[in-house]
């Protein structure tokens, strides 16, 4: 980051690189549609260019660069419109599957569709991006003791869901 | 819920999760051009400046002292006050020059009580009369 913020265009094309499927994925479990998501991250790294500066070397990476993403979908989701066109309301229904068709892959979009959107964010950067909550707590601006707490509760949710769904033992026998 | 399962279920709910997870896939080269064409038509970034690692750890002394100074007024001890000098020894003379007890008639001289006592019994007796009617009259109003 060193180097990127010394202006070396290919120090930050390698970042770049590192980067793009980590924040596609990250787009896409939170929600943003595949439309959008190319936005976001030409946005996310036009950020990280700029801001290099301020990075702290001592810190780790992937967290820093979670909290400029985050802070941009944020900014996209407040400036959006509230409503979708028909067409993209209709394909989003479409690609849903109802809890209890589909396989193991399909617990994120369970907890997506079950759970409140801050629980299911603090979930996806605990087990998705595996994040330690101190790292959590950094990118969304919480107390780490605050994401413990939230984390825990968010599973017991999960868990409840399941067990009142019939998935748990679904995907006790699919694993 | 047993606590050993809740925290199974716990563990088997955390590895479901962290299975479940999509699987990164290869960068996208044209998202990424596009990305560092558009980073490079902007302007440069700032120059890279060194954490001040000065900087935070004088804050973080100055903040201590600050915590300090408002702690200081409850921290502040009394000052220990001087012991008071014992106070002199009586001397036990008045007492040994008294002649015996039976002579106390000679420091305190003699009252007549039995006059007053007379007195304020006729007082009371009074009270406790005028008491008594009061009570009694009282009591027929209620009655009648």
């Amino acid at each position: 980051m060193r180097d990127v913020a010394a202006g070396d265009c290919a120090a930050f094309r390698s970042v770049a690189e590192a980067l793009e499927p980590r924040l596609s994925r990250f787009y896409a479990q939170l929600g943003v549609p595949e439309a959008d998501r190319d936005d976001l991250y030409q946005e996310a790294c036009l950020r990280l260019y700029r801001g290099a500066a301020s990075y702290d070397p001592c810190r780790p990476f992937l967290p820093w660069a979670l909290t400029v993403a985050r802070r941009v979908m944020l900014n996209w989701h407040r400036a959006r419109k509230p409503t979708v066109p028909l067409e993209e309301a209709q394909a989003v229904a479409a690609e849903q599957r109802p809890p209890g068709q589909g396989a193991e892959s399909d617990l994120w979009r369970f907890a997506q569709t079950r759970l409140p959107a801050a629980s299911y964010e603090l979930l996806w950067l605990r087990y998705g991006e595996d994040l330690d909550p101190s790292e959590i707590a950094a990118v969304t601006g919480r107390t780490a003791v605050h994401v413990r707490v939230l984390l825990h509760r968010s599973r017991a949710a999960l868990a409840r869901a399941l067990d009142t769904s019939g998935e748990s033992a679904r995907l006790k026998h699919v694993r | 819920m047993n606590p050993q399962n809740k925290r199974s279920n716990d563990t088997d709910l955390e590895s479901l999760l962290r299975a479940a997870a999509p699987q990164l896939r290869p960068p996208h080269r044209e998202r990424v051009t596009a990305a560092c064409e558009r980073a490079a038509a902007g302007p440069p970034p700032a120059a890279f400046r060194a954490p001040r690692l000065a900087v935070r750890a004088l804050l973080r002394v100055a903040a201590c002292a600050v915590l300090l100074l408002g702690l200081a007024p409850l921290l502040r001890t009394r000052p220990v006050t001087p012991q008071r000098a014992p106070p002199p020894a009586a001397t036990p003379a008045p007492v040994a020059a008294m002649p015996a007890l039976s002579d106390l008639s000679v420091l305190m001289p003699s009252y007549s009580l039995g006059a007053a006592l007379a007195s304020e019994a006729d007082g009371l007796t009074d009270d406790l009369t005028g008491l008594t009617d009061a009570i009694n009259s009282r009591a027929l109003a209620i009655l009648f």
